[in-house]
C-alpha cells in the first residue's frame, strides 16, 4: 500500500514539475517533460514499487484522457481545403508509418497501430488514448512512446532548418509543421521562433489532426473491443469535453480548465513514463525507431512536396 | 569477434553522425531556445543510442532468455542470424542446451524410473540420519505400519529389534505385526563422516515359511514310509531314504552308486533298462505298478512314480522314484474285488429275487412289528384286491376275517419266541369282503440281528383246502374238521379217530398217562405224562405241554391230550387257559385236530361244562358198511383218486392184513358192487365202482 502511494506521489510530482517547467520555460513541452521525468523517476524506485506503476496508470490514464479533451481546440473557420489537406497528411502519415512498421520491418500490428496513430494524430497523447483500447504489451507501449518522442523531436529540430534551407514561406511552414509534427508541443517548439501567428496557424492545422483522435478512438474501440460499438467512458468524456472546449465553453472557464487538463495529462504521461522499462525497449531493437523514422520521412516528403508545389491554400 | 566490433564501431559512427547533424541543424535555429534544442538533441541521441544498443545486445538478451529457460529446465531454440560470433555462440548454446535438456530428460526419466522402482518395490526402502530418525521412505512403509507418521520417526520406535547405530552395516530380523522382516542397513557417508543409513526391510515371512516347509518336506522325505530314491541319468542310485531302507532292507551305504535294476527280479531287468532309456529320452515316465525284490528275496508290489529332475538350464539331471509298497493293498484289493463281485452277484440275485417276489403269483407282503403292512407285491394285489398304495401302511388285521383278527399277534408272538418260519392254512379277507383259504408261510425278517417284521407268502388254496377238508370229512369215520377241538370221555374213541386220521396222512401225537405200550399205537408219537423224566415222558406242566404242541408240524396233526391225570397236577383255570390257547392255535393255524379225553367224573359238573363249551363232541358217521370193509374201500378210493390202482398185496401191506382176509373183504365189497378186481398187466388191481364212490361223495 505504501509503495503504491509512493509511486502515485512520484508521478504526480513529475507531472506538476513538468507543467511548472513548461510554464517558466515555454520551449519545453509539459507533456514531453512529464514523460521524460517519469522514465527517469522509474530508475529511483525499487522493483517492488515498479509493480504498482500499472495500477497507478490504470487510474491516471482515464482521468488524464478525459481531462485532455479540454486542451483540444477543434478548428473553427479554417478553409476547407486546408482541412482536407491536413486530414490527407494525417492519413498519409498513418498509412506510411503503419506500412513501414508492419510490412517492411515486420513489427506486430498493435505496435504498428500505436506508431501510426502517434505519428498521424498527436504523438504520445494519441498513443496513450489508443493504447487504452488496443491493450498492447508493456514494452510495445513504452517503445511506441519513446520512438514517437524521438522522431517528433527530430522533426521539431529539422523542420526549422529545412525552412531556412528551402526558404519556405511562413504560412506554408506553419501548415507543414501542423500537418507533420507529432505533438502540439513539438509544433509549438518548431514554430515559436517564427512568431505567434505561425504558432497559431500551425496549431490550427494540428487541431484538425488532433480532432481525428475522436474518429480513431471510435474506430479502435469498435475494432479492438470485445463487445461491438463499445466506447470507454473516458473516450466518450474526452470527445465530449473536446467538443465543449472547442465550441461551447467560454474562454474564462477554459483558461482555468486547460492548465488543470494539462497537469492531469502530464501526470498521466509521467505514469506512462514511469511504467516504461528501458530494458523492455532495448529488447525491441532498432526496428521500431527506423520504421517510425522511415514512415514519417516518406509521408513528410509527400506533404512537403504538396505544400511547396501546390501550397496549402490552393 | 571482428563482426561485433564492427557493429559497435558502426553504431558509434551513426550516433556521432546524427549528433553532428543535429548540432549542425540547431546552429541555424534561434539562439533563444538553444538550451531546449540542446536538451532535445541529447534526448534524441540518448533514445537512438538505447535502441542501437538494444540491437547490438539483442542476441545477448536472447541468449539470456535462453539461459533463463534452460535454468528452468526448458529448452528454447535461440535463433540468431547475425552471422557473427553471437550466431556461433547461439548455435553452440543451442547444441549444449539441447544436450543438457536431453541429459536432464534422461536423468529425470531415470530418476522417475528409479523412483517408481523404489516406490513400487515390495520391500521397505528408507533412509535415516545417524540417530536412526527416518528421513526418507517409500510407500511400502504405509502398507507395513498403516497411516502413521514415518518421516521423522525413529526406526526403533517402529522396529523395536533395531540395534544401536554404530556407523557399520546392520542386519537383523524383526517381527512386525504377524510378519517377519529382514533388515539390512548400510551406512551413508558424506566427506568421510557417517551421516545415516540406507536400509531395506524385506518381508521374509513367506520365505521363512517356505524354508520351514522345505525342512518339513525334507523330514517327510527322509522319514516317509514311501521309498524315495533319486537316480542319475545312468540309472544309478544317488540317494536312498529311510523309507527305502525299511521297504527293501538295504541301507543307503549299500545302495548309493548301485544301478536301480538290483531291485528288479532277474527277468524284468532288461525291460526296466529299456524303459529307463525311454524315460531319459522322453523326459518323463508313466506311473507304474511293478514287482521289486527286497534284500531278503521277497517279491513286493510297488506303486512307482518316476519324476524327471531338471537343472536351472533345463537339462535332465536324473529322476526321483517314489515307491509305495502296495503288496498288502493289492491283496486287499483282490479281496475287495471278490467281495464286490459277490456283492454284485448277490445284488443281482436280490434284484432277481425281488423281481420274482414282485411278479410272483403268490401274494407276498411284509408286516412290521406293529402289524402294519410294509410291502405288497402284485400277487397280493391280485389275490386280495388292495392296490399297493392302499395296502402299504394298512393294518394287517384288515386282511383277517372276524374271529381271526388276533392271528398277526399270535404269529408275531410265535416268531419272536423261536424266529422260525411258520406254514399253515389260513383264511384271508379280500377287499370285496370275500373270505378265501390260503396257504400261508410266515418268515421272520431279521435286520441287524433283530426281528424287524415278518414276511408273509400267501397262496390261494380255497379250492384245494375245501376239497381236502371235504375229502377228509368224507373219508373219516368221525365227523371232524381241521382246526377244531373235540372232547370225548373215551380214550378208545380218541385212539380210533387218531388211527383213522393217521391212515389219512395225519401225524399223531398222544399225551397220556397211559404207558406207551398200553396205548398200542405204533404210527404216532406217545408222550407219557409223568413227573419222571425219561425219553418219551412229558411233565404235567401246562407250559411244557403247550411248548410241545406248539412245536408240532405246521398242519395235519391229530393230537390226543388226556386230561384226567393232568387235572390232578394243575389247577383247572390253568388247564382251561391252556385249552383255550391251543384252541386258538389250532384254529388259526389250522394245524389239525386236537382231541381232549376227560372223564366227567374226574371233573365236577361245572368244569366239565366249561370244557364242553370250548370243545365239540366226537360224532361217528353213519355208514352201512362194516368198519373193516369201509376201511378197505376207503383205501382203494383214496388210491384211485390219485390215479393209482392198488393190488391185493398193496392192500395187505397198507392195512396190515393177510392175503386171505383181504381177498375175503374184497369179495364181499365186490358182491355189493362197490369195487372191481380188474386185470392190470400180469397182476390184478382193485378199482372202485361208481357205487362205491357214492359212499364217499
Amino acid at each position: 500500500m505504501m509503495s503504491e502511494w509512493k509511486v502515485t506521489i512520484a508521478v504526480i510530482v513529475c507531472g506538476i514539475l513538468a507543467y511548472l517547467m513548461s510554464v517558466f520555460y515555454p520551449p519545453l513541452d509539459a507533456l514531453f517533460l512529464a514523460l521524460i521525468f517519469g522514465i527517469f523517476a522509474n530508475g529511483f524506485f525499487s522493483e517492488d514499487c515498479k509493480r504498482y506503476a500499472g495500477k497507478v496508470l490504470s487510474v491516471t490514464l482515464p482521468i488524464g484522457i478525459a481531462m485532455y479533451g479540454a486542451n483540444i481546440r477543434l478548428s473553427r473557420g479554417i478553409p476547407h481545403g486546408l482541412v482536407v489537406i491536413a486530414i490527407l497528411s494525417a492519413f498519409l502519415l498513418w498509412v506510411s508509418v503503419y506500412f513501414f512498421s508492419s510490412k517492411i520491418f515486420n513489427l506486430n500490428k498493435r505496435l504498428s497501430f500505436l506508431l501510426a496513430c502517434g505519428s498521424a494524430i498527436c504523438g504520445a497523447s494519441a498513443i496513450a488514448i489508443v493504447a487504452s483500447l488496443v491493450k498492447p504489451k508493456k514494452e510495445e507501449f513504452s517503445t511506441a512512446i519513446i520512438v514517437i518522442t524521438i522522431v517528433g523531436l527530430t522533426g521539431a529540430l529539422v523542420l526549422p532548418y529545412l525552412s531556412h534551407v528551402f526558404s519556405i514561406p511562413l504560412d506554408r511552414y506553419a501548415f507543414l509543421c501542423g500537418a507533420t509534427l507529432h505533438q502540439a508541443g513539438l509544433v509549438e517548439i518548431a514554430t515559436k521562433p517564427f512568431g505567434g501567428d505561425v504558432v497559431k496557424n500551425a496549431l490550427e492545422v494540428k487541431g484538425v489532426r488532433i480532432a481525428l483522435i475522436a474518429i480513431i478512438a471510435f474506430l479502435a474501440s469498435i475494432y479492438y473491443s470485445e463487445h461491438r460499438y463499445y466506447v470507454p467512458w473516458y473516450i466518450a468524456a474526452f470527445l465530449v469535453l473536446s467538443y465543449f472546449s472547442s465550441y461551447i465553453l467560454p474562454d474564462d472557464i477554459l483558461n482555468i480548465l486547460r492548465p488543470i487538463s494539462t497537469i492531469a495529462f502530464s501526470i498521466t504521461l509521467a505514469s506512462v513514463g514511469f511504467s516504461v522499462s528501458l530494458k523492455d525497449i532495448q529488447r525491441m531493437r532498432f526496428d521500431p525507431l527506423i520504421a517510425a523514422y522511415a514512415g514519417w520521412v516518406c509521408a513528410f516528403a509527400v506533404v512537403f512536396l504538396m505544400v511547396i508545389v501546390w501550397g496549402p491554400y490552393s | 569477434m571482428g563482426s561485433i566490433f564492427l557493429r559497435i564501431v558502426v553504431a558509434s559512427l551513426i550516433i556521432s553522425v546524427i549528433t553532428i547533424a543535429l548540432y549542425s541543424v540547431i546552429q541555424y535555429l534561434p539562439s533563444d531556445y538553444a538550451l531546449a534544442y540542446n536538451l532535445y538533441v541529447l534526448i534524441i541521441i540518448l533514445g537512438i543510442s538505447v535502441f542501437l544498443a538494444g540491437s547490438i545486445t539483442d542476441p545477448l538478451e536472447r541468449l539470456r532468455v535462453g539461459f533463463d529457460h534452460l535454468l528452468n529446465g526448458k529448452f528454447v531454440q535461440v535463433n540468431i542470424n547475425t552471422g557473427d560470433e553471437f550466431e556461433d555462440v547461439a548455435n553452440f548454446f543451442n547444441k549444449v542446451a539441447k544436450e543438457l535438456i536431453e541429459r536432464e530428460r534422461v536423468l529425470r526419466e531415470t530418476e522417475r524410473k528409479y523412483r517408481n522402482l523404489i516406490e513400487n518395490l515390495n520391500d521397505w526402502v528408507f533412509e535415516t540420519d545417524e540417530n536412526l530418525n527416518i528421513t526418507f521412505t517409500n510407500a511400502k512403509a504405509y502398507d507395513i505400519f498403516g497411516e502413521v507418521k514415518i518421516i521423522g520417526t525413529n526406526l526403533k520406535e517402529l522396529v523395536s529389534e533395531t540395534p544401536d547405530p554404530n556407523g557399520k552395516s546392520l542386519s537383523f530380523e524383526a517381527r512386525i505385526a504377524d510378519r517377519i522382516f529382514e533388515f539390512n542397513l548400510n551406512p551413508l557417508h558424506e566427506n568421510g563422516r557417517f551421516v545415516g543409513y540406507i536400509g531395506i526391510g524385506r518381508d521374509i515371512t513367506d520365505k521363512k515359511k517356505a524354508e520351514e516347509r522345505m525342512a518339513h518336506l525334507a523330514a517327510i522325505t527322509e522319514h516317509t514310509i514311501d521309498a524315495i530314491v533319486s537316480l542319475d541319468v545312468d540309472g544309478n542310485i544317488v540317494s536312498w531314504n529311510r523309507g527305502a531302507e525299511a521297504m527293501f532292507g538295504y541301507t543307503a551305504e549299500e545302495m548309493i552308486g548301485k544301478p536301480f535294476t538290483v531291485l528288479m527280479p532277474e527277468d524284468m531287468r532288461e525291460l526296466c533298462r529299456e524303459n529307463f532309456r525311454k524315460a531319459v529320452i522322453e523326459g518323463y515316465a508313466r506311473d507304474i505298478e511293478s514287482i521289486r525284490l527286497t534284500k531278503d528275496g521277497r517279491r513286493i508290489v510297488v506303486d512307482q512314480t518316476l519324476t524327471a529332475i531338471y537343472n536351472s538350464n533345463g537339462e535332465l539331471t536324473g529322476f526321483v522314484a517314489i515307491m509305495r509298497d502296495i503288496t498288502e493293498k493289492k491283496k486287499s484289493e483282490e479281496k475287495l474285488r471278490k467281495a464286490y463281485e459277490e456283492l454284485e452277484r448277490k445284488t443281482s440275485e436280490l434284484r432277481y429275487l425281488a423281481n420274482i417276489v414282485e411278479n410272483s403269483q403268490d401274494a407276498i407282503y411284509s408286516i412290521d412289528l406293529n402289524g402294519k403292512i410294509t410291502s405288497w407285491n402284485k400277487g397280493a394285489e391280485k389275490l386280495f384286491g388292495w392296490k399297493k398304495h392302499e395296502a402299504i401302511g394298512m393294518d394287517s388285521k384288515e386282511l383277517l376275517p372276524e374271529g381271526l383278527r388276533s392271528e398277526t399277534e399270535h404269529i408275531l408272538q410265535k416268531i419272536r419266541s423261536n424266529l422260525q418260519s411258520i406254514s399253515f392254512d389260513g383264511k384271508r379277507r379280500c377287499k370285496d369282503g370275500r373270505i378265501i383259504d390260503v396257504e400261508v408261510t410266515v418268515s421272520p425278517i431279521i435286520e441287524n440281528g433283530r426281528l424287524s417284521g415278518i414276511s408273509v407268502i400267501a397262496r390261494d388254496a380255497t379250492h384245494k383246502v375245501r376239497s381236502e377238508m371235504e375229502m377228509i370229512r368224507r373219508m373219516l369215520k368221525y365227523r371232524v374238521d381241521i382246526g377244531r377241538l373235540y372232547l370225548t370221555d373215551s380214550m378208545d374213541v380218541a385212539l380210533e379217530v387218531l388211527a383213522d386220521m393217521t391212515k389219512m396222512g395225519f401225524k399223531g401225537t398222544i399225551i397220556t398217562r397211559k404207558l406207551p405200550e398200553d396205548v398200542g399205537v405204533t404210527n404216532s408219537r406217545v408222550l407219557w405224562l409223568s413227573e419222571r423224566k425219561s425219553k418219551d415222558s412229558i411233565p404235567p406242566d401246562v407250559d411244557v405241554i403247550e411248548d410241545v404242541l406248539s412245536n408240532l408240524p405246521e398242519k395235519n396233526n391229530v393230537v390226543i391230550l388226556e386230561l384226567d391225570y393232568l387235572i390232578t397236577k394243575v389247577d383247572f383255570d390253568s388247564l382251561l387257559s391252556l385249552i383255550q390257547r391251543l384252541r386258538e392255535d389250532f384254529y388259526i393255524l389250522r394245524r389239525g385236530v386236537l382231541i381232549l379225553v376227560a372223564k366227567p367224573d374226574v371233573f365236577d359238573g361245572r368244569r366239565y361244562s366249561l370244557l364242553r363249551i370250548e370243545c365239540e363232541p366226537l360224532q361217528r358217521k353213519e355208514v352201512k358198511l362194516q368198519p373193516e370193509l369201509y376201511e378197505l374201500l376207503r383205501f382203494v378210493y383214496m388210491k384211485n383218486r390219485v390215479g393209482e390202482k392198488p393190488s391185493i398185496k398193496d392192500t395187505m401191506d397198507e392195512l396190515g392184513l393177510s392175503r386171505n382176509t383181504v381177498k375175503k373183504r374184497v369179495k364181499l365189497l365186490k358182491s355189493k358192487g362197490l369195487i372191481n378186481l380188474v386185470k392190470y398187466g400180469r397182476s390184478k388191481v382193485l378199482e372202485i365202482t361208481e357205487e362205491g364212490k357214492a359212499i364217499f361223495e
